[in-house]
């Protein structure tokens, strides 16, 4: 006569069907597969590595690059080494996509809006706008604007000249710059002195909100003082801080003054022109998305109509906008490496040189292109994330 | 008095008046639509000032200096680019083959839509005539009047026959449409690509002279049937409990997305010969598809996780309820749901690939954008850049455009939004 015990452990489960077996085996299994497969081929790697006489090491970062990068001029020329040509590209990369997610977030958002617009032909406009350009490839399309636009402008002899401060031709668009003057080290202070006049005027208006509940125009106050300080520092001081440098003809060519080149010009309109379709139909649906009881509570309790749109419905329609904002702005970011199609040298298209030179692939793409946008957009997303945690609707 | 009630009450119930329509004079409207107030006015004067100053050279342009001859005389370069001119009636096939298939599927699976066959008459003028006129040179260098007749009678009579079987096949043909589309990919590849060199009817075209519009769809074609199953795949180990199927997933999913798809293709180009042992050598455009079909795949794993993500527990717990294994309850109860969902941002998703397979030009791949670039070195067509690129720019318009309405077709043909 059997126990019951006993008949329970006769009928235990074998191990070849405990679950927790099979998943310890699946999961030894994968890792070991995987591990086996990466191995053989980096050790295939090595071995074509070797074969060329490239074992991989970051020396070859040191010898001199043998080209010229025209932008920003003079940063980067042929005798200095790879990894100054890098941080050049990087610099190209960092500048063209700040400037470009500044100009799309207010491009879009102005398109967005329009979208809502209650006249026909701005809402139809800003419609066709967003559908015209978001099925087209921005390749493309950065390719039109660089050969269809900013190639057919004037030869230099007949360049578009605005008074003496802007000529556009061809080889650019010159505009009038401000070389600093050795008055400039004291203007920096009194601009520094501004910035924390402008951070108490800021502190203090936020307490009386907090004490009194008045609400009292802190950006613009705040904006104000500090643009006050500089302009009285400005017209204190015996001379100016900065000289105007005009851009002047100059034989075949123009001299002096702030060129931005056709290849910066063609990428960043391009970026912004196609991104920002993107912005604007994130703005719309954030804006879309607050229920308008909100609005109809605000202007019953006396709100203006700007008052509604800056304290009720901005504030409820930036936590639907925000996140995938940022995750425009990142592919913003990586659609920069377009640039490389253009002739503009970012990160990518010196990485390619490098690359052809020197024969270092591995190095190159994994080991330095790859890491910097990796590192760029994990950091959009812990932006991202932090934003989303902040704003989150805190519900019981 | 009460008869007057009850007169009044029948004079309402029988003629109650219609909600009064909003009837506005061509003047009316324009003061309630254009200019409500001052600041809409003066916006309005914006917007006509704006329309003016792009629109009045871009007409002039277009209609007086741009030399749109170019094209028409390049379409064969510009759809398959170096694609042997003998063998184009194999392309011409496959395009026949899509055309049936459409309308099959429009027939047998979009049924009650009354207006189906208005709806697909205006499908082939929207879809087809782009088409139509894009081949228009396909036999040469020159237009041939006779091309466009024959290729447009082939097309129509593609889609008609189509139409034909889905209409009378019943049931039987709704699955046949699905086993179409399942076999149409391996088919159109092995059509284009042909048998072996010397065979009679079907000589091997090298995939260096694939080109063209052709190369940009069997490229994104292959990323999304290829990217679909690898996709779901990292999806599924993504939302895995075992923390080796979910770190490998994320890696992957996270470094993919994170890069540029441009130094993907770089890498795939010159990584992937390295990583191979020497005698193995990878043909160019595979390794480009490599590349481009994990990009997708990473993609679309984020997308099916969203779907994932959206079925409810209960449906788990019924799947192991019903004695389901993991793999079954995923297959038979999981994942049709979740896919279903889906539908729209795999649409969109369709439409970024297609919209992204112009970057092979950077890796000298003879896509349509190269061959309209390579076009402008032509001593004949110097200074006709404009008018290539804007072509290429109509074209992949119109492509996400259709991609785009099919999307739409789909949605509610598989109810979605409606339960």
């Amino acid at each position: 006569m059997n126990s019951p015990t006993n008949l329970y452990a006769s009928k235990a489960t074998p191990f070849w069907r405990d679950e927790r077996v099979l998943q310890l085996v699946t999961q030894v299994v994968t890792l070991l597969a995987i591990l086996l497969a990466g191995g053989w081929l980096i050790r295939n790697m090595f071995v074509a590595l070797e074969l060329r006489g490239i074992p991989p090491s970051f020396s070859f970062l040191n010898l001199t690059s043998q080209f010229d990068i025209g932008q920003p001029k003079g940063w980067h020329i042929r005798d200095d080494p790879y990894w100054n040509a890098f941080l050049v590209g990087l610099y190209n990369t960092i500048l063209v996509s700040f400037i470009g997610i500044i100009l799309a977030t207010i491009w879009g958002t102005v398109i967005g809006i329009a979208r809502l617009s209650s006249n026909y032909l701005i809402a139809k406009l800003a419609q066709l706008y967003v559908e015209a350009i978001r099925g087209i490839p921005l390749l493309i399309f950065m390719i039109f604007v660089y050969q269809g636009v900013f190639m057919k402008f004037p030869k230099v002899d007949d360049s578009i000249i605005a008074g003496d401060w802007l000529y556009i031709n061809v080889r650019g668009i010159y505009t009038v710059r401000g070389v600093p003057t050795p008055m400039f080290q004291t203007y920096s202070v009194i601009l520094f002195a501004g910035l924390i006049a402008a951070a108490g005027v800021a502190w203090m208006l936020i307490r009386k909100r907090q004490i009194t509940g008045q609400t009292p125009m802190t950006g613009l106050w705040t904006i104000g003082t500090f643009l006050a300080v500089a302009f009285l520092g400005w017209i204190i001081l015996p001379s100016a801080p900065f000289s105007p440098e005009y851009p002047l003809p100059e034989g075949f060519n123009i001299q002096g003054g702030m060129r931005w080149t056709p290849e910066f010009c063609a990428v960043g309109f391009a970026l912004v022109i196609y991104t920002a379709s993107f912005v604007a139909e994130i703005v719309r649906g954030g804006i879309m998305s607050v229920s308008k009881g909100q609005i109809e509570a605000a202007r019953s309790l006396g709100l203006s109509a700007i008052d509604t749109m800056r304290i009720v419905v901005m504030p409820q329609a930036l936590r639907v906008i925000i996140p995938p904002l940022t995750s425009t702005w990142m592919s913003l970011t990586k659609n920069s490496s377009l640039a490389l199609a253009v002739g503009y040298p970012d990160v990518v298209a010196i990485a390619g040189t490098v690359q052809m030179q020197s024969g270092r692939a591995v190095e190159v793409w994994f080991m330095m292109v790859m890491p910097v946008y990796l590192t760029l957009s994990l950091l959009t997303s812990a932006f991202g994330n932090w934003y989303n945690k902040r704003m989150k609707i805190v519900e019981l | 008095m009460g008869t007057t009630v009850k007169g009044v009450n029948n004079q309402l119930s029988s003629d109650v008046l219609a909600p009064p329509t909003e009837r506005y004079t061509v003047l009316g409207w324009l003061v309630k639509n254009l200019f409500s107030s001052w600041y809409n006015a003066v916006l309005t004067f914006i917007a006509i000032g704006i329309v003016i100053a792009i629109g009045r050279p871009a007409i002039i342009w277009a209609f007086s200096q741009a030399r749109w001859i170019v094209i028409p005389f390049n379409m064969a370069n510009l759809m398959v680019g170096v694609y042997p001119r003998a063998e184009i009636w194999r392309v011409w096939c496959v395009v026949y083959l899509i055309m049936g298939l459409v309308g099959l599927t429009w027939r047998a699976q979009f049924t009650g839509h009354k207006r189906g066959i208005v709806v697909f008459a205006a499908i082939m003028v929207l879809g087809v005539l782009p088409i139509e006129l894009a081949f228009m040179g396909m036999d040469g260098e020159t237009i041939r009047t006779t091309s466009l007749p024959s290729g447009m009678a082939g097309v129509g009579i593609g889609g008609l026959l189509g139409m034909f079987v889905g209409q009378v096949g019943g049931e039987r043909a709704k699955r046949l449409s699905t086993y179409g589309w399942l076999w149409f990919y391996p088919i159109a590849i092995f059509l284009v690509r042909g048998i072996s060199s010397g065979h009679d009817i079907l000589p091997l075209v090298k995939t260096s002279q694939w080109g063209g519009l052709m190369l940009n769809t069997i490229v994104s074609s292959t990323a999304l049937v290829l990217g679909l199953p690898i996709g779901i795949i990292f999806a599924l180990g993504r939302r895995s409990k075992l923390p080796v199927f979910r770190t490998v997933s994320i890696v992957f999913i996270e470094f993919v997305r994170g890069v540029p798809l441009i130094t993907i293709l770089f890498t795939a180009q010159v990584m992937i010969p390295l990583f191979l042992p020497e005698e193995v050598r990878i043909d160019n455009l595979i390794r480009a598809m490599i590349g481009v079909t994990l990009f997708a795949a990473a993609y679309i794993a984020e997308i099916v996780r969203g779907g994932l993500q959206a079925i409810p527990r209960g449906q788990y717990e019924a799947s192991d309820a019903l004695a389901m294994t993991r793999a079954v309850g995923l297959r038979y109860i999981i994942l049709p749901q979740a896919l279903r969902t889906t539908i729209p941002m795999m649409v969109n998703e369709a439409i970024g690939l297609s919209k992204d397979t112009s970057l092979l030009k950077i890796v000298a791949m003879m896509e349509l954008l190269s061959m309209a670039q390579a076009l402008t070195a032509n001593p004949d067509y110097i200074g006709t850049q404009r008018e290539l690129l804007t072509f290429v720019m109509v074209v992949f318009w119109l492509v996400t455009y259709i991609l785009a309405y099919a999307g739409r077709r789909l949605e509610t043909a598989q109810g979605l939004g409606e339960r």
